[in-house]
């Protein structure tokens, strides 16, 4: 008997279908409630279609779209919650001593404990899409449009994300036996690389000049949430359609494609993995886990040291900025206040994990050395840290290794150097402001007292040829007297801001196919208002060109740094210029037409005179720079009888009234 | 046969089993008492394939229980705190046990709905605690196994479904040599079920023999010596008692020897009386520092 009992069971050791099917009867609330919530969505389709009798044209690729959008929009953060509770529900048994006892007893093998539970949960998760995928493609239908294609491609990227969410609440399933920690740290799992990444930016950003603590880097993928947010997304074409019946061009959609789906294969092959893992944790674990928050002997230390970081990371700033920041000299964090919050904050993160790992509050005797380990790595972290012992502040790249570089300084001027030449500029007025460094850092804040004293912003981002990337920005307080010295740093980028290469890349455009025309604002004298002058294509052409001839002259960027002589040189209006995109410029789908704004000074000279030979200023039509206009505008609010604009040269006439927005166009020429 | 050999299971570094070997032979009704927290449980749970022994070895019909899906088809166990689904009936439970044991039997099933007068179709979660017992026997005897393991299996069951569920144990002990190992604190039903016992403690077993092994081994004597005298210090006893001139001697070795040694001292009186399962435990712990203290409060 017992050899053919052996044989019988072997047989379906790895599956079992009545747990199988018990499974999805203990938890339809589960999958039933989900599959309930996603058919609203087509349900509500469906009335809107019966409402308008059906009588809406949509095209596959407008459907497709719509997949798409939300599977790259909506699926992962679905899948992000409904995994856990899914995860949850059929791994609960584990989290009881007693649910554990009974189907343990049971003449089931791990292997087919596991198969089953975890084909039950994928099912799980899997019913509720299915049920409103099925009723979308059903709704669709009705409409008369179906994407087969974008349909495959959604429902397979459908199934990756399942697997892999799944995949990762199960493999938490295993390294805890709690289902409260599962839950906390499920989510924690997921967005523990870009939070660590994050507190060290922070960290970094109080202690270093120039570190801002923006943008995730790396970690974004061990953090996949973000990670497919971010990057799987989907592009449309789009093209001009000549529509006959109302004889008029159409911008129509042609095509949808998705982008970086392999992110979606490569995080499923990952959940394969992690079930694998969990499989192998699975085979290893020990019942009488059950309640504890750490059921992996080998983890615990894990758990308890990485608490400990985190606290002594987030911790540590907190304390720092209820008790120490308001006593800080600067911006930047003190070293000695910053070491003693995060040793406060990591003994404490070191115990609670202690707490949690014992399930008692009487730890203290048996864990003080670890106590101690971590006040003294938290110690040496915040030493190493506040010593910049990695030399973060002053890295700087060489500029032959720069692939790129994107620059932003004051008034608005940014753009993307890729030119050998034009990088070696930007990275020798970065030295030269890192060997300054101790200088601003002494002057900080003097421009909010101090007479002829600003401020200045200048940021970089290095991309290089290594596909890494640097990002610094800074806010330097300056004399203004220093931007006449060429061998200061604010002299080199007061001289950076007018090199025709820095204004090429600020003000010029790559995109242009043809120019479609323009306007400017400008003051009309005879009127007393503001008014705007449209141009035409070829005057916008020959604007344009004018341009080009000031930022080789060097014309552009006078102004930057200097705040009176910005207001004061500066107008107050841009010219517009409106072009047509070249047919594949990296965003043609989202439109065809595009407009580009100048603000310029009364150094370009050339645009100037460009605007008067075209016959858009005159003796009537004028423009003002931010100082005319501030006056003019000051006076005129408060009422005063005076006479601005004779003041200021314009006209004879007191100003009674000025009206900056007046709806009036004037063709110009 | 079960046969326990060795067992170590360490529990953060307390020893829950520390050595334990026990062997119960094929169709016997074995009872395995101690106090509380002599690892009892923890030994079931390993006989149940819950647990995996540190050392040592578990072997049922000479395998090892762990991960054996063959061998655990033939053990069923009603644990102490029995676990069912929040929301299932006796009947929904019988489904689920009937997928998993290939014995399961829909016959015994139905003839049993006569026995254990409850409700199939009310929730598990709504019975008493009596009943929901009841309702563990009910599945696990269904279950037709060949070894049986009971923990604590008559903690809130009325006298008369004691008796009920232990006429049904033994039946299945008489008929189809069903092998039981009990674990109780009743001893007294146990002297009427067992034929052997073993005794826990400390992670070990300290002694296991037939019931009848273990009461001629130990014995109860009362005696009366002559001018009322003490006991003499040259005698072998476990614990005396005095109550008038009649001293009860409890002495470790057979009732005829313990009367050959008496008798060397002139007494007026002797007589044996056989010793209650109870009393065996509690002379047997006591030399394991676990007697009943007199403590003044």
């Amino acid at each position: 008997m017992n050899w053919e009992v052996r044989t019988m069971r072997s047989k379906t050791s790895f599956f079992n279908r009545t747990l199988f099917r018990k499974n999805l009867a203990r938890f339809w609330p589960l999958w039933g409630g989900a599959s309930f919530l996603g058919a609203l969505t087509p349900l509500a389709m469906l009335m809107e279609l019966i409402r308008i009798r059906f009588q809406v044209e949509i095209t596959a690729p407008e459907m497709a779209s719509g997949y798409y959008m939300v599977l790259t929009q909506m699926v992962p953060a679905v899948c992000l919650v409904y995994a856990v509770l899914c995860a949850l529900a059929v791994w609960s048994y584990l989290f009881n001593a007693r649910s554990v006892g009974l189907l343990h007893t049971l003449p089931l093998s791990r292997n087919g404990l596991f198969v089953t539970n975890a084909l039950s949960g994928l099912a799980m998760m899997v019913i509720p899409f299915t049920v409103t995928g099925a009723l979308c493609l059903a709704v669709s239908a009705l409409t008369g449009t179906v994407a087969p294609a974008a349909l495959l491609a959604t429902v397979l990227c459908v199934l990756g994300e399942c697997l892999f969410y799944f995949a990762s609440a199960t493999l938490i399933a295993f390294i805890t036996g709690h289902g409260v920690a599962m839950a906390a740290l499920y989510f924690i799992f997921h967005f523990l690389a870009v939070g660590i990444e994050y507190l060290l930016r922070v960290l970094a950003s109080g202690f270093y000049f120039g570190v801002m603590a923006d943008s995730a880097g790396v970690s974004q993928w061990l953090s996949p949430t973000i990670a497919l947010m971010r990057e799987f997304t989907y592009g449309e074409e789009y093209q001009d359609v000549f529509d006959a019946r109302w004889n008029v061009y159409r911008t129509t959609l042609q095509s949808v494609h998705l982008e970086n789906a392999w992110i979606v294969a490569l995080y499923a092959l990952v959940g394969a993995g992690m079930l694998a893992l969990a499989w192998l944790l699975y085979r290893r674990r020990r019942s009488e886990s059950a309640g504890d928050v750490v059921a992996v002997g080998w983890m615990k230390p894990v758990f308890r040291y990485g608490c400990a970081l985190c606290a002594a990371l987030a911790g540590g700033m907190v304390l720092y900025s209820i008790f120490w920041a308001g006593y800080q000299g600067g911006s930047r964090y003190e070293a000695l206040p910053m070491g003693i919050c995060m040793v406060l904050a990591g003994v404490l993160g070191y115990y609670i994990a202690s707490m949690l790992l014992a399930k008692s509050l009487r730890i203290f005797r048996t864990t003080w050395k670890g106590a101690v380990g971590t006040a003294a790595a938290a110690a040496v972290l915040c030493g190493v840290m506040a010593g910049d012992v990695l030399s973060i502040e002053d890295r700087l790249p060489e500029a032959g290794d720069v692939e790129s570089v994107w620059f932003t300084m004051d008034n608005g001027i940014s753009g993307r150097l890729e030119d050998q030449a034009e990088i070696q500029k930007i990275v020798e007025a970065h030295r030269a402001l890192l060997a300054e460094k101790e200088d601003f850092k002494a002057n900080e804040n003097r421009a909010y007292n101090e007479p002829n004293w600003s401020k200045a912003m200048f940021s970089v981002f290095y991309t290089m040829e290594n596909g890494t990337s640097l990002r610094r920005s800074y806010y330097l307080d300056y004399h203004q007297d220093d931007l006449e010295n060429p061998d200061t740093a604010m002299g080199r980028l007061a001289a950076l801001a007018v090199e025709p290469g820095i204004q090429r890349a600020n003000l010029l455009r790559s995109d242009i196919d043809h120019f479609t025309g323009g306007e400017i604002g400008c003051w009309k004298r005879s009127t007393k208002e503001r008014v705007t002058i449209s141009i035409d294509a070829e005057q916008a052409q020959a604007l344009y060109e004018a341009m080009e001839r000031d930022i080789e002259a060097g014309h552009f960027g006078k102004t930057t740094f200097r705040d009176l002589a910005w207001s004061q040189e500066v107008y107050n209006e841009s010219l517009y210029f409106y072009y047509q995109t070249v047919p594949n410029a990296q965003n043609d789908y989202s439109t065809y037409s595009a407009s580009h704004s100048v603000s310029f000074s009364v150094h370009c000279t050339e645009l100037i005179r460009a605007l008067e030979e075209l016959g858009i200023l005159d003796e009537d039509y004028q423009l003002l720079t931010h100082a005319e206009e501030e006056q003019m505008y000051g006076d005129a609010a408060w009422g005063e009888n005076t006479s601005v604009e004779e003041d200021l040269g314009l006209m004879d006439q007191p100003v009674r009234a000025v009206t900056f927005y007046n709806a009036e166009t004037v063709t110009a020429g | 046969m079960i046969e326990v050999r060795d067992a170590v299971k360490r529990f953060d570094g307390f020893a829950a089993l520390d050595g334990a070997t026990l062997t119960v032979p094929e169709g016997s009704v074995y009872g395995l008492v101690g106090p509380n927290g002599a690892g009892k449980s923890t030994l079931i749970r390993h006989l149940t394939g819950i647990y995996r022994q540190d050392g040592g070895t578990v072997r049922v019909d000479g395998q090892e229980i762990w991960e054996n899906t063959a061998l655990k088809a033939r053990i069923a166990a009603i644990p102490d705190d029995w676990y069912y689904f929040a929301q299932a009936t006796i009947r929904d439970m019988c489904r689920f046990y009937r997928g998993f044991y290939p014995e399961f039997s829909m016959e015994r099933y139905e003839k049993l709905k006569e026995v254990f007068a409850i409700d199939e179709k009310r929730t598990i979660r709504r019975l008493s605690k009596g009943m929901q017992k009841q309702a563990a026997f009910w599945l696990t005897l269904c279950c037709m196994p060949d070894y049986l393991i009971l923990d604590e299996p008559v903690d809130g069951l009325d006298p008369v479904m004691r008796r009920q569920v232990w006429s049904l144990v033994m039946s299945d002990v008489a008929q189809r040599g069903t092998t039981v190992l009990v674990s109780s604190h009743h001893l007294r039903e146990l002297e009427d079920v067992c034929d052997h016992v073993g005794i826990m403690d400390h992670g070990k077993v300290l002694l296991e023999r037939s019931l009848e092994q273990l009461q001629d081994n130990m014995v109860k004597l009362q005696v009366v010596f002559r001018d009322g005298s003490e006991v003499p210090e040259d005698l072998p006893v476990l614990h005396a008692s005095r109550l008038g001139r009649i001293h009860t001697l409890i002495m470790r070795m057979g009732a005829e020897e313990a009367q050959a040694r008496v008798a060397a001292c002139g007494p007026l009186l002797v007589d044996a009386v056989p010793l209650t399962l109870e009393e065996i435990f509690i002379y047997e712990l006591g030399g394991a520092d676990y007697a009943v203290k007199d403590i003044l409060l």
